[in-house]
C-alpha cells in the first residue's frame, strides 16, 4: 500500500472510532451564572461539541463550552476567574478556570473556552450536571470583583504582579540590548521551558496514597532571599518512595507589616538528581512584625514518569514564594532572586513569559516588541 | 483462466502497479467481467474511505497544526541564526544552514507524530495512580497529559486542556488542589486551571 493509501485508511480508521455527537446535550448539561451587579456581560453561548462515549458501567461526556463575555467597566480587565462546580460528578470538589494576562478594554468582547470531561454513571440525570459561577474580575488598578469564595483576588493579584515584572524585565532586555538581546533572551526562555522535567502527579488530602513503601523524615534546606518579608526557618515533611506528604514549615515575618497569607515553594530532588517543583505550602495566617508561625499541609503527593513510572524522591528544598499582606498587597520574589541555579533549574517561567515568549515562537519578534509596547 | 491476485487487483485500482503488471491486469479485465467487477467494488471503497477522509476527524484543526509547524520551523531558523552569527567559513555557514533546514523539516514531522500522540491520549484518560488504591470515599487529584482531574468513587470530572493549545503545562500543588497553566494557541490567553478537594 503506498503512504497516501495508509494515510487515508488511518484517517478513516480515526474517523470511524469517533465518539458519537450528541448535538444540544450539553446545553441543558452547564449552567452560567453571574451576579447581579457583575461587571462582565454573557454575549453568547455555544456549546457546539459534546461527545459521549460509554466505558462499561460509566459514561464518558465531553462538555466544550465558549463563552463570549464584555467588560461592562470602565476599567481594563486583567484576569478572571469562574468556579465550576458538578455536584453530581464529584460531591465537594470544586474546579477554577482563570483566564490571565488579558488586556481587555471597556466595552470589548473577548472570548472564555472551558473544556471538561464528566465520568458518571450511566443513568441519566435531569437539569445541569456543571454550574460555572463566575468569582471575580481583576482590573489594571488591582481593584477587585466578585464573590472571591475561591481566594481568586490574592491568586490573580499574584498572576498579575509576576506579569507586570516580567514585562518590565523584557521591556529593559529591549532597551539595554536591542532586539537580538530580546531573541536572545527568548529563545533562552523556551530552552528552559523545554528542559523542565513533564512529571505526572497525584494528590490526596490527609494519609498516604499507598504504603508499599517505608517512610522517612527528611529536613528542608532552603533558598533565602534577602528581600523577602518572610523568611522560613525550620521544616521538615516524609517521603516514601516515589510519595512525600505532610510537609511541616516553621516561619518568621522579618517585615514590619502584618502577614495575612504566605505560601512556601516546595522543590523536590529525585534520586537521579532531577529538581522540580512540586508546588506550594500554603497557610492563611495573622503574622504580626517578628512573629512566627508554623506551615502545615495534610496532604500526599505522589510523582510518575509520563510512563507510569514511580520517581523516587531524595530530597527537598523551600524558598518564599508569595505573600500576602493586611492591607491586600502581594509580595513575589524579584527576577534577581529568581536568579539562582536551583530554581532556574525548577521553577517553570512566569504564566506571562509563558505568553510573551510563545507569542515569539508563533508569530516572530515584530510582534513581541509590539506586544511589549502596549503596556 | 488465471485470474490476478486480489492484492494485485486492489493495488491496479489505485494505479499502483508497475507497467508491466498494470499491462497484464488490463488485458485480463478485457476479457474477465468477474475481475472488472472486483475492481470497481475496490474503486468504490477507495472513494468511500476519501470521502470520508476529506473531512477533517472531529477536534482536529489543520489550521492549529500548520500554525503550530510554522512556529516551530521559525524558532528552527531564529536559533540557528544566533549561533551562526560568529566569524565562521562560508562552508560551515553554509553547513549549517542546511543543518537548520533539516532540523525544521524534522520539527515538521515530530511536531505532528506529537500532535497525532496527544489526541490518541486525549481520548484514554491515562490512569497515573491505578496502582495507589485509594481509600472509598476519598478524592483523588491527579495532574495528566491530558488534564487536571477530580475523581471519587468511579467518578470524576476532568478540566481538559484546550484542543490546539501547546501544552507545556507547569503543574503545582497548593491550597489543598493541583494547578496547571498553559497558553492557548487560538487565543493567546494564558489559562490557569485549578482542582480542589474538599
Amino acid at each position: 500500500m503506498s503512504l497516501r493509501n495508509s494515510l487515508i485508511a488511518v484517517f478513516a480508521a480515526w474517523q470511524l472510532d469517533a465518539q458519537t455527537p450528541v448535538p444540544g446535550a450539553s446545553r441543558s448539561s452547564v449552567k452560567v451564572n453571574l451576579p447581579p451587579d457583575s461587571l462582565v456581560g454573557l454575549i453568547s453561548a455555544d456549546w457546539g461539541e459534546s461527545r459521549t462515549a460509554d466505558r462499561g458501567s460509566a459514561t464518558i461526556l465531553n462538555l466544550s463550552t465558549s463563552l463570549s463575555l464584555r467588560n461592562l467597566s470602565n476599567r481594563k480587565i486583567r484576569a478572571i476567574s469562574w468556579m465550576v462546580i458538578s455536584q453530581e460528578v464529584t460531591p465537594g470538589g470544586r474546579a477554577a478556570v482563570t483566564k490571565a494576562s488579558l488586556d481587555v478594554a471597556p466595552g470589548e468582547n473577548f472570548p472564555l473556552r472551558v473544556d471538561l470531561r464528566l465520568l458518571r454513571p450511566v443513568q441519566r440525570h435531569e437539569g445541569p450536571m456543571v454550574e460555572m459561577t463566575l468569582d471575580g474580575v481583576l482590573f489594571d488598578d488591582l481593584s477587585f470583583q466578585g464573590p472571591n469564595r475561591l481566594d481568586s483576588r490574592r491568586t490573580m493579584t499574584a498572576f498579575e504582579m509576576e506579569a507586570r515584572r516580567d514585562r518590565k524585565y523584557l521591556q529593559e532586555v529591549l532597551q539595554a540590548r536591542g532586539t537580538d538581546g530580546l531573541k536572545q533572551e527568548c529563545l533562552a526562555s523556551l530552552a528552559r521551558q523545554a528542559d523542565m522535567p513533564r512529571l505526572n502527579v497525584a494528590l490526596a488530602r490527609a494519609g498516604r496514597t499507598t504504603g508499599a513503601d517505608p517512610e522517612r523524615e527528611v529536613q528542608f534546606s532552603f533558598l533565602r532571599f534577602p528581600d523577602a518579608p518572610v523568611e522560613p526557618v525550620s521544616g521538615m515533611a516524609r517521603l516514601a518512595g516515589g510519595e512525600a506528604r505532610a510537609p511541616k514549615l516553621e516561619v518568621v515575618n522579618r517585615s514590619r507589616r502584618d502577614v495575612r497569607y504566605l505560601e512556601i515553594g516546595w522543590i523536590l530532588k529525585d534520586q537521579k538528581g532531577r529538581e522540580f517543583l512540586a508546588g506550594a505550602v500554603p497557610a492563611k495566617t495573622a503574622l504580626m512584625p517578628g512573629g512566627r508561625t508554623q506551615v502545615l499541609q495534610d496532604a500526599s503527593l505522589r510523582f510518575s514518569e509520563p510512563t507510569g513510572e514511580t520517581v523516587p524522591v531524595g530530597g527537598m528544598t523551600g524558598f518564599v514564594s508569595q505573600v500576602e499582606f493586611s492591607d491586600g498587597s502581594v509580595w513575589i520574589p524579584s527576577r534577581g532572586e529568581l536568579r539562582d541555579p536551583t530554581l532556574q533549574k525548577a521553577l517553570y517561567p512566569s504564566a506571562e513569559e509563558q505568553r510573551l515568549t510563545n507569542l515569539y515562537r508563533r508569530k516572530g519578534l515584530q510582534a513581541l516588541v509590539d506586544e511589549l509596547k502596549k503596556f | 483462466m488465471t485470474h490476478p491476485s486480489r492484492p494485485d487487483l486492489a493495488l491496479y485500482s489505485g494505479c499502483d502497479l508497475n507497467f508491466w503488471k498494470r499491462f497484464r491486469v488490463e488485458h485480463h479485465l478485457h476479457d474477465c467481467e468477474e475481475c472488472r467487477r472486483e475492481v470497481e467494488a475496490f474503486r468504490g471503497r477507495r472513494q468511500s474511505i476519501r470521502t470520508v477522509a476529506e473531512e477533517m476527524p472531529p477536534g482536529a484543526e489543520w489550521n492549529v497544526l500548520a500554525a503550530e509547524m510554522r512556529a516551530n520551523i521559525r524558532l528552527g531558523l531564529s536559533a540557528a541564526e544566533c549561533i551562526a552569527n560568529v566569524g565562521i567559513p562560508s562552508r560551515v555557514r553554509s553547513f549549517r544552514w542546511q543543518l537548520a533546514a533539516g532540523t525544521a523539516a524534522v520539527a515538521v514531522f515530530v511536531t505532528g507524530g506529537l500532535w497525532v500522540y496527544s489526541r490518541a491520549t486525549q481520548a484514554a484518560p491515562q490512569a497515573t495512580v491505578a496502582a495507589s488504591a485509594p481509600v472509598t470515599g476519598q478524592m483523588i487529584l491527579k495532574a495528566t497529559r491530558a488534564g487536571l482531574e477530580m475523581e471519587r468513587d468511579g467518578r470524576g470530572m476532568t478540566l481538559t486542556y484546550t484542543s490546539g493549545a501547546r501544552v507545556i503545562p507547569a503543574v503545582a500543588v497548593s491550597h489543598g488542589g493541583l494547578n496547571a497553566r498553559y497558553v492557548d494557541d487560538e487565543t493567546g490567553q494564558v489559562t490557569i486551571h485549578h482542582v480542589f478537594a474538599e
